[in-house]
């Protein structure tokens, strides 16, 4: 038994899952979910569909030549069963996945290291760009503020005159 | 007397679960793959693909755009054809690189294992 790939989304297909279709020229289609079958039915290339692997390998989005993807072949000559072969090439696995997230947490973290200064600068373009959208929202806004810290001052004065105008009344009454 | 409508409206069965399973998959359109195999195929032999008559097909076979993989009946119907929207959107999309399941393994991450000739190097 095989893992395949589903053709679409590249994912592995495990046995009992998917869908195999086969085209009437005999060839083989093999999806991991009626998504990516759905989707090769409408005609679409994996290429050109955002959240495949090949798109994102094809526009260097994710890690595309590395010496970790030598470790996993498909290999068409069986190999014999053998007890310390097996158990070497389990723990080659671990460490081989070890190192490949690593390798792609690197590559992630050098492909985003600009993103936030772009981002930044797509933003003030942007703004730039539909300031008279903006203007009269931000004149509101202003306005309101303003209105707010006046009518707060008010307040404040109008506390103080009374204060005052309490004491005031209390000397008057020990005097008398 | 009549039973009604002789003559069903058309793509009247488009949406009737019982004919779409009948039909999708006979009238299934080749894919863009199968066209650049025919037409590397083509190209390789160095014959154009033609069809011999045959009365069940429009225009006797004669009139096949090899892009879309359509009969049409006469020559002004391919002519115009060539001049439609859907034909241009195919030949762009024909000249890009055909997509396999190699393709897919290659984006898994996956690479296929050479070994060396089973039977050395017979010239």
């Amino acid at each position: 038994m095989r893992v395949e790939k589903c053709y679409f989304c590249s994912s592995p297909c495990y046995p009992g899952h998917g869908i195999l279709f086969v085209r009437n020229d005999s060839k083989q289609f093999r999806f991991c979910r009626s998504k990516c079958h759905r989707n090769f039915n409408k005609k679409r290339n994996p290429r050109k569909v955002a959240w495949t692997k090949a798109y994102r390998k094809t526009r260097g989005k994710e890690m595309a030549v590395d010496s970790t993807f030598e470790f996993e072949k498909r290999r068409n000559r069986p190999v014999k069963y053998d007890r310390d072969l097996m158990g070497k090439t389990i723990l080659a696995m671990q460490r081989v996945e070890e190192i490949k997230t690593k390798r792609e947490e690197r590559f992630f973290a050098n492909r985003m290291k600009d993103a936030k200064v772009v981002k930044k600068q797509q933003a003030r373009v942007e703004i730039e760009k539909s300031i008279e959208i903006l203007a009269p929202a931000v004149a509101k806004r202003e306005e309101i503020m303003r209105t707010v810290v006046d009518k707060a001052r008010e307040r404040i004065a109008a506390r103080k005159k009374q204060r005052g105008q309490k004491i005031a009344s209390n000397e008057g009454m020990d005097e008398s | 007397m009549g039973t009604g409508k002789t003559k069903r409206k058309h793509g009247a069965h488009t949406k009737i679960k019982k004919y779409k399973r009948k039909t999708w998959l006979c009238n299934r359109a080749k894919d863009t793959d199968q066209i650049q195999d025919e037409i590397e195929k083509s190209i390789e032999t160095g014959k154009p693909i033609t069809f011999e008559y045959d009365d069940d097909l429009p225009g006797g076979g004669q009139f096949y755009c090899v892009e879309t993989g359509k009969h049409f009946a006469d020559a002004k119907g391919l002519a115009d054809h060539k001049k439609s929207r859907y034909y241009k959107r195919r030949v762009k999309e024909l000249k890009e690189e055909k997509y396999t399941q190699d393709t897919a393994e290659w984006a898994s991450g996956m690479s296929k294992e050479k070994l060396p000739p089973a039977h050395g190097n017979k010239k």
